[in-house]
């Protein structure tokens, strides 16, 4: 699979302000490589280290020690850095950071406005962007009047219409109620599965992660585990001490066999769940 | 006596505008003291709006709401006090803090109470304890903390407060699975030990299932159901269509029920499913649903 962007033994701190500019480490060493076309869910408990290493996948920081390849470019390049910051587009956890304009179609033209592009293929790409994410009926609203998943879905227009090859989205859902999770991450899904576009999801909810093609878990600064849901999931207790959590689904198997029932450990989905209780009760001549 | 009590609450946003908005639309409510109440609803169902009316942030635009029997809109020096029996925990509170040291943000409430300094220094040092921040902790700067910290800090300060009421909006947003256990643990505690009765607004019906003994339910500017958490997602797929889930451990026992199985519909948690299976289980082929 062709390597879209690649993080190569990157070192990162930040200055600490009390101690006399001591340096914090918050990446030391990283190896990871996210492929083109993939979606993958980013977890970690807070201060592991996640949203410094999407700030650099789109070069807002860039390492100490190491490199950062996005589609080809060295991200320490500086003629390159608008080049990448085209191809790999941000999303933020609260949408009212993110918003300058104060009607939502302005707000979407931002981003390609400031990329040159000339104003018919504004138009064409902010209509199509703001249909993509189902806000086109507000295209004159007054984007703070909307619902926080609205904002946010704003947002992510605002990215889609600068066409990147790839969006890094951190905690995008963290203030938005179950449908506004819902919409975001069936834009997202579509724009993944349809578009082709590569999706980096940094996120606290183990139900998103597990929808993603690929999990990264990250603790003290370094990947813990890297695999698909099923297979990340499976180890509850290492998530549980780096202050993660799992599916409910996969908690419940969990917990059942410690209890001495004989369950699989990759459960995700509820209607998976349910089959392979009813299996067990069966087994146990437990009468429907 | 209904520690809150809420009558023909209406409230309408930019009256007489083009932009006019029904948030609240004719809400009742009565909630006892000492209860723990999951507040949930879509963005825009009016939670936020009728829990700012909850300490007079807002005023009705008709209806009335009496805190522990006082109508809060009588009038304005009783409205004052009544305000300090009702502390309300903001979303992202940690942007709220502005004092040079811990101690000093968190004793800013109690100060403009009024209250002498040997309580304020009692009530911060309470406050502090409860959310887990340790004494040497208390002449840095707030600003030192991390995210989850200062969060904690802005939370203490409204404790300290010591309200009979104690109503917080999300709490736990966009923090990590070990952190929003851990604030949550400690309102459950603080609740359990000052007997205060908590809102608690959330997004997490696995949370609110987990903590919550009361759910309070509003849908497009409705009360839609306040009843036990139990009996609120009993209605599962109403509550789905309102744009709101249900814990997916109740899925799974719906799932199962759906199936034949004899497993009790009021499970909303892990551990309830767990026992609830190991005793079925147990029971082998003794069981017919």
């Amino acid at each position: 699979m062709e390597k879209f962007i690649s993080a190569n033994g990157i070192s990162f701190g930040y200055h600490s302000v009390d101690e006399q500019d001591k340096l914090v480490t918050v990446l030391d060493g990283l190896n990871l490589s996210i492929n083109k076309g993939e979606f993958v869910a980013i977890l970690g408990h807070n201060g592991c280290g996640k949203s410094t290493l999407a700030k650099h996948f789109n070069a807002v920081l860039v390492p100490y020690k190491g490199d950062v390849i996005v589609d080809g470019m060295n991200t320490h390049d500086e003629e390159k850095i608008f080049d990448i910051r085209e191809s790999v587009g941000m999303v933020f956890q609260n949408p009212d950071n993110q918003i300058v304009a104060t009607v939502v179609e302005e707000d979407v033209a931002f981003g390609p406005e400031n990329m040159g592009i000339e104003s018919d293929e504004i138009c064409r790409r902010v209509e199509q962007a703001l249909k993509d994410v189902d806000m086109y009926e507000y295209r004159e609203h007054a984007p703070h009047r909307l619902s926080g998943g609205q904002k946010q879905r704003v947002a992510i227009a605002g990215v889609l219409a600068m066409r990147p090859k790839c969006i890094v989205m951190d905690e995008p859902t963290a203030m938005l109620d179950p449908k506004g999770r819902r919409e975001v991450m069936q834009t997202v899904k579509k724009m993944n599965r349809e578009h082709g576009m590569t999706v980096v999801l940094i996120t606290h909810y183990m139900d998103e992660a597990a929808q993603c093609d690929r999990v990264i878990v990250m603790d003290k600064g370094e990947v813990l585990l890297d695999g698909a849901p099923k297979e990340v999931f499976t180890h509850v207790e290492m998530l549980k001490n780096v202050g993660l959590d799992v599916p409910q689904t996969t908690e419940l198997c969990f917990e059942l066999s410690k209890a001495g029932v004989e369950i699989p450990l990759d459960i995700l989905e509820v209607d998976e769940c349910v089959d392979a209780l009813s299996d067990i009760l069966e087994k146990k001549g437990v009468k429907a | 006596m209904a520690v809150i009590k809420i009558e023909n609450l209406t409230h309408v946003y930019s009256q007489g505008t083009p932009f006019e908005k029904v948030a609240v639309s004719n809400v009742n409510l009565e909630i006892e003291q000492g209860e723990f109440v999951g507040v949930i609803g879509h963005t825009g169902s009016g939670k936020s709006t009728l829990i700012q009316h909850i300490n007079g942030l807002v005023a009705p635009t008709s209806g009335k709401i009496y805190i522990d029997g006082q109508d809060l809109w009588q009038d304005k020096v009783q409205r004052h006090a009544i305000r300090f029996k009702v502390g309300l925990v903001f979303q992202y509170p940690e942007y709220q803090l502005f004092e040079q040291t811990i101690y000093d943000d968190i004793a800013f409430g109690p100060k403009n109470m009024g209250l002498d300094e040997q309580e304020i220094d009692k009530r911060v040092r309470r406050a502090a304890e409860f959310v887990g921040l340790t004494a040497d902790m208390m002449e840095k700067s707030p600003f030192e903390l991390s995210g989850g910290q200062k969060r904690r800090v802005a939370i203490a300060g409204v404790l300290a407060m010591e309200p009979k009421v104690l109503i917080l909006d999300e709490p736990t947003a966009g923090l990590d699975p070990k952190g929003r256990d851990m604030i949550l643990g400690q309102i459950k505690e603080y609740h359990e030990t000052v007997k205060s009765t908590i809102l608690l607004v959330s997004h997490s019906m696995e949370d609110v299932a987990r903590f919550a003994t009361k759910a309070l339910v509003m849908n497009h500017s409705k009360m839609f159901m306040y009843d036990t958490v139990e009996n609120v997602f009993a209605h599962a797929s109403e509550i789905e269509k309102m744009g709101l889930s249900v814990p997916q451990i109740s899925k799974v026992v719906m799932g199962l029920r759906a199936k034949g199985y004899d497993i009790p519909a009021n499970i909303h948690t892990v551990e309830g499913a767990k026992q609830a299976i190991l005793k079925l289980a147990q029971q082998g082929g003794m069981t017919n649903a």
